[in-house]
């Protein structure tokens, strides 16, 4: 176990509810739930405040039933925008400490202070400092975890709250990360959580001290990862985000065989170039893009780009396309048909996201779903099989397959790791 | 101690290098308080509600004042007792 690394999680506190409060300083002393959409009283509650918590109010239930529980219950609407300017801001401070910074959604991030040590004092020091700072200039609070690595790290951070430093050492672990329960290790959700109570295991030192060849028979190569979690002997590196921004895009470009002289014949173009590359995504581990990039060339050669943010991540053929379809309508002056056509995606996120609760996460479960068994039926069958109906319409397209063909000219490419 | 956001005019500078000072308060009566010196310029919490104001510490009429400014919404406000 190499302990040399020192791995700081920082997560604020209650955070949409905190930062409502500072809009809402009457709110301060009142139970407060943040919600989604009000209309017709649906409302989700994405946060709640210290006292809302105390009276059984939950992240995800509808905001009546909590309203039942907490009758003075007071709610707001949530405001994303805001809480993503305060989290830039609070990274910011992050950053005065270390350039190794990890998000892990909007509240929470990792931090490599290994080096920083030399210049700002001990992990814990750091730590100190700046849940300080945050509070002092922000108004909010962070808890933070410090250790040797990540998954201590974030076990640390929750053990404390709000405003406060925990720390994992070697020294003390088995007295206070392997007293929790299996569950509240990180990816270990209640399926796992329940397959290992029939083994015997309830805690996370149950876990480390498990037979590892037993853990893997029962739960694959996730059960040999979670025994090194639960032993602190997860080594994987805090990865700033920025750090796979610039380096890998993957794309695809086609030169039609006819030039194409509207914009239906331009979408059928657009759907196959996104479907080719939503595939070649979701055979990588780079997760979800975020950032969607299109080219033109008209008969002329002359080329037009336009690159622009997805509402959120995906991983979904159609909402690339959607995506590459509106930015096209911005960018193309018709003067002149198109030649050729090129779409891409960069910016992605890796590992796990958290949840985005403001969004119908089961339409892009669903478009997810639909895209994995369409490569599925692809990959028996051929690329040809599975066709959108668009596409249909004009056989000599349909027949033209982006993934395999050789008249493909593959743009930016994805270098394997 | 209870306290209300007055949102104000302010007259500021924008020096060459960059940053903002303000230099004169105009009250809604239409009275102008001079700003004398700033003390501080920092990034802090308001009593009232902001939500990342930023806070100008300066003297004014011999006396320490707080003025703060929103940058998203690009206007200054000051806390009231009463």
């Amino acid at each position: 176990m190499k302990t040399e690394r020192c791995i700081l999680h920082s997560d604020l506190n209650n955070f949409y509810a905190s930062v409502e409060m500072l809009r809402h300083p009457e709110l301060r002393e009142k139970p407060l739930a943040v919600c989604g959409s009000m209309e017709d009283r649906h409302g989700v509650v994405l946060a709640k405040n210290g006292l809302a918590k105390a009276m059984g109010v939950k992240t995800g239930e509808v905001f009546w039933q909590a309203k039942k529980k907490c009758p003075a219950l007071e709610r707001v609407t949530a405001d994303f925008p805001a809480y993503l300017r305060v989290s830039e801001k609070v990274r910011a401070v992050y950053d005065r400490y270390t350039d190794l910074i990890e998000p892990f959604g909007i509240d929470e991030c990792w931090l490599d202070v290994t080096a920083s040590r030399d210049l700002f004092g001990s992990g814990r020091k750091i730590a100190d400092e700046i849940r300080e700072t945050v509070k002092r200039e922000f108004g909010v609070t962070v808890s933070v975890g410090v250790s040797w690595n990540k998954i201590f790290a974030k076990l640390g951070s929750d053990m404390k709250k709000p405003d406060a430093v925990t720390e994992i050492t070697p020294e003390n672990y088995r007295e206070t990360v392997w007293r929790l329960p299996a569950a509240d290790l990180l990816f270990v959700g209640a399926a796992t959580a329940k397959k290992l109570s029939f083994m015997g295991i309830s805690t996370i030192g149950d876990l480390a001290n498990a037979d590892e060849d037993r853990l893997v028979s029962e739960l694959g190569k996730w059960g040999s990862t979670l025994h090194r979690y639960a032993r602190g002997e997860d080594d994987s590196l805090v990865r700033p985000r920025g750090e796979t921004r610039e380096a890998k895009s993957i794309g695809n470009s086609l030169t039609c065989y006819r030039d194409l002289v509207n914009e239906d014949e331009v979408r059928i173009l657009m759907i196959l170039l996104s479907d080719s590359v939503a595939a070649r995504l979701s055979e990588t581990d780079l997760g979800r893009a975020r950032t969607v990039k299109i080219t033109v060339t008209d008969n002329e050669l002359r080329h037009y780009g336009k690159q622009g943010k997805l509402e959120r991540p995906t991983r979904s053929g159609k909402e690339i396309a959607d995506c590459a379809m509106k930015l096209f309508r911005e960018v193309y002056p018709w003067r002149l048909p198109v030649r050729a056509v090129g779409v891409s995606v960069c910016d992605f996120s890796l590992g796990a996201e958290q949840l985005d609760l403001f969004s119908d996460y089961r339409k892009e479960e669903r478009a997810e779903k639909l895209d994995a068994a369409i490569a599925k039926l692809r990959g028996k069958y051929g690329n040809l099989a599975v066709q959108r109906g668009t596409v249909l319409k004009d056989k000599r397209l349909a027949d033209l397959d982006v993934k395999g063909a050789h008249i493909i000219h593959p743009d930016g490419g994805y270098e394997g790791k | 101690m209870e306290y209300r956001k007055v949102c104000v005019e302010i007259l500021a500078r924008f020096s060459r290098y960059g940053g903002i000072r303000p230099v004169e308060v105009v009250w809604e009566d239409g009275r102008r308080f001079p700003v004398d010196k700033l003390k501080y310029i920092e990034q802090a919490p308001a009593r009232v509600s902001a939500i990342l104001p930023v806070r100008y510490t300066c003297m004014m009429g011999g006396r320490e004042r707080r003025l703060y400014y929103e940058p998203e919404k690009e206007r200054w406000f000051v806390e009231v007792e009463g």
